[in-house]
């Protein structure tokens, strides 16, 4: 087994609040080997994009990382000084935010912001190998080269998008991390732009960790997929295995949820509830007052992460019988 | 995915508790408080201010605490009494400043087009007349009194108000919250009183503050150089008079120290209440409150990435 490129261990993440601190991410461990494209899922505020954020250290006021290690290519990340950090930012880990498509400088057009990216990281001898790269770059996402010169008003919003992934790519970083990169556009041009960050993936070999809501697409798209809920890890699985023999009742519910082009006739079941408050999260495991298997010791203690098999794990305590 | 949104309380008494936890702005309180009641009861305790009582020009002394200036007359009754007009004046200009000036703003970047043309040029023009010898020039042709010196004070005051609040009315415009407010069917005086002038509200709080200071010392400018009614007992001309007896010649410090320091003290009180305004109105600020001091209590600097506070996991 090749060494991760990634791994997080045990990281905890806190809001900062007058009441109090929330924890947002509590002791998630996850690898991520060389190559990989690895899918986190679970509802909105499970924690997903706040461990994104916080492997490059971007999470905002009030937060703090209040525990845990980011081992990145043997370094940890959280012991970088604040040069080192910018230097890592973008040249070894890129991300791809929904918002990517407004992050472009209405003013300059979109092959001077590449070349920029390139030049501000010396990644480039002269402007014109950079204007060359930019459009190497720009054609690698599927934009016509000629459109170098164009201004971002004068883009449709997937290609604006596709920009963004354009200057993710230019520094060749190992890893980049999608943050529901396709949220905000289209079912047509979502599979298009996947597919296309798919073949690249293959193609450059870069790692990819990839946020979204939308199991479906993960499970297409991801080779392993990590489920979140409130905070914590619940399960973690080759997609295929976790498509056909999920462990966790959370993930079983969510599998539930989702229609199957190929399936047969599935009743589709929404989980009832929603997502505790991180504030007073629920004793025992978190999710006992939604799971319909719930048993006794649900209620008090919290399952720890079972391994069920070489690559996958699950917390419940169903598991340990 | 978002943090977690601080509550954000709204009415007096959360404007109270805010001013209590930011030391600042308890000073800032505390010393307004204080003018405040200097000038709602202090006349009652003190003297006739005109009242010829004792020698001129004695210092400080157990009969009269500041002393008596060139005429005779109490000083600390004077600068007492001065409290009263010189604040009311002050604070009514830095009101009526903004509210002019934002009115004018919020028309100009709120309509566009042909009427911002015209406020613009309007204020654009008032910009860049010199406010102090226009108001010198004014206070001197108009009838003497504070009224006059008031009116003198907004009218050369409001433009740099109405400047700024036209910017921010732009930026605000082209937010969707606002153009989801005009698909609605909201009248445009609605979304300019509810939708874009409370996103203002510290902006336009710091600017009624930044305007009293300036009212107030314009206004002590202005009476100082005699242009307000000296016959009238207030802060500038205390001190008209304190020069007109030569008493910097005279080394008479009792004179002109207290007035001057009242002035100074409260321009200092307002601008350290500012602070405590900020962050009531920017609910953001309040959230960092607490990141600020937990990273304190770990001993960590705030840093511009996320910072790493070990220790229990």
């Amino acid at each position: 087994m090749p060494e991760p490129i990634l791994s997080v261990r045990d990281l905890c993440v806190d809001y900062i609040s007058a009441a109090g601190p929330v924890r947002a991410l509590d002791r998630v461990s996850l690898d991520l080997d060389p190559g990989e494209v690895v899918g986190v899922a679970g509802e909105s505020g499970c924690g997903k994009s706040t461990m994104a954020q916080a492997i490059l250290r971007i999470l905002p006021p009030p937060a703090v990382i209040s525990g845990g290690q980011v081992l990145f290519e043997g370094r940890d990340l959280l012991a970088l000084s604040e040069p080192e950090l910018r230097r890592l930012r973008w040249e070894r880990i890129a991300m791809v935010f929904q918002s990517a498509m407004d992050a472009l400088n209405p003013v300059l057009t979109v092959g001077e912001q590449i070349a920029d990216t390139l030049r501000a990281h010396g990644a480039a001898p002269s402007s014109s190998a950079a204007r060359a790269r930019a459009a190497d770059l720009l054609e690698m996402v599927g934009i016509h080269r000629n459109r170098l010169g164009s201004f971002p008003h004068q883009l449709s919003g997937g290609m604006r998008q596709r920009v963004g992934i354009a200057i993710a790519l230019a520094l060749d970083p190992a890893l980049i991390i999608l943050d529901e990169p396709t949220t905000a556009l289209d079912v047509i041009v979502e599979r298009e732009i996947l597919e296309e960050i798919q073949g690249l993936q293959r193609k450059l070999g870069f790692a990819v960790m990839f946020i979204t809501h939308d199991l479906t697409r993960m499970l297409q798209f991801s080779n392993r997929v990590a489920v979140f809920y409130a905070a914590k890890l619940v399960e973690v699985a080759p997609a295929g295995e976790l498509r056909s023999s999920a462990r966790h009742p959370y993930t079983q519910g969510l599998l539930r949820a989702f229609p199957s082009v190929h399936g047969g006739d599935v009743e589709l079941s929404s989980i009832p509830g929603s997502p505790p408050s991180l504030r007073d999260p629920p004793r025992g495991c978190r999710f006992h007052p939604r799971c319909d298997k719930a048993i006794d010791v649900c209620r008090e203690r919290e399952p720890g992460l079972v391994q069920l098999g070489p690559r996958h794990a699950a917390a419940c305590h169903l598991l340990t019988g | 995915m978002s943090a977690p949104s601080g509550g954000r309380s709204t009415g007096a008494r959360a404007w109270l508790e805010a001013i209590r936890r930011d030391r600042r702005a308890t000073v800032g309180a505390l010393l307004l408080l204080f003018f405040a009641l200097v000038a709602a009861a202090g006349p009652l305790l003190v003297g006739d201010p005109t009242a010829l009582v004792a020698v001129p020009l004695q210092p400080p002394s157990a009969a009269h605490w500041l002393g008596t200036t060139g005429q005779g007359q109490d000083v600390l009754a004077q600068t007492v009494v001065g409290t009263r007009v010189s604040l009311l004046i002050g604070f009514a200009v830095g009101l009526v400043v903004v509210l002019v000036g934002s009115l004018v703003g919020v028309a100009a970047g709120y309509f566009g087009g042909r009427v911002d043309g015209l406020l613009s040029l309007l204020f654009n023009v008032f910009l860049v007349i010199p406010g102090l010898p226009l108001a010198i020039v004014m206070a001197a042709y108009l009838p003497s009194g504070p009224l006059t010196v008031a009116g003198v004070l907004v009218f050369t005051g409001w433009a740099w108000n109405a400047r700024v609040v036209r910017g921010q009315t732009l930026a605000l415009r082209r937010r969707d919250f606002v153009a989801a407010s005009v698909v609605s069917g909201e009248s445009s005086l609605r979304i300019i009183t509810r939708e874009i002038l409370p996103n203002m509200t510290s902006l336009l709080v710091a600017q009624v503050i930044g305007s009293s200071v300036y009212a107030i010392g314009a206004l002590v400018g202005l009476e100082f150089l005699g242009l307000g009614d000296v016959s009238a007992v207030t802060w500038g001309t205390n001190l008209y008079w304190a020069t007109n007896d030569s008493a910097l010649l005279t080394g008479a410090w009792w004179t002109y120290v207290p007035t001057g320091l009242c002035v100074a003290l409260v321009g200092f009180g307002l601008v350290m209440l500012n602070s405590g305004f900020d962050e009531i109105t920017n609910p953001r600020l309040q959230m960092e409150r607490a990141w600020r001091a937990h990273l304190q209590a770990a001993g960590q600097p705030a840093s511009r990435s996320t910072p790493v506070v070990a220790g229990h996991a």
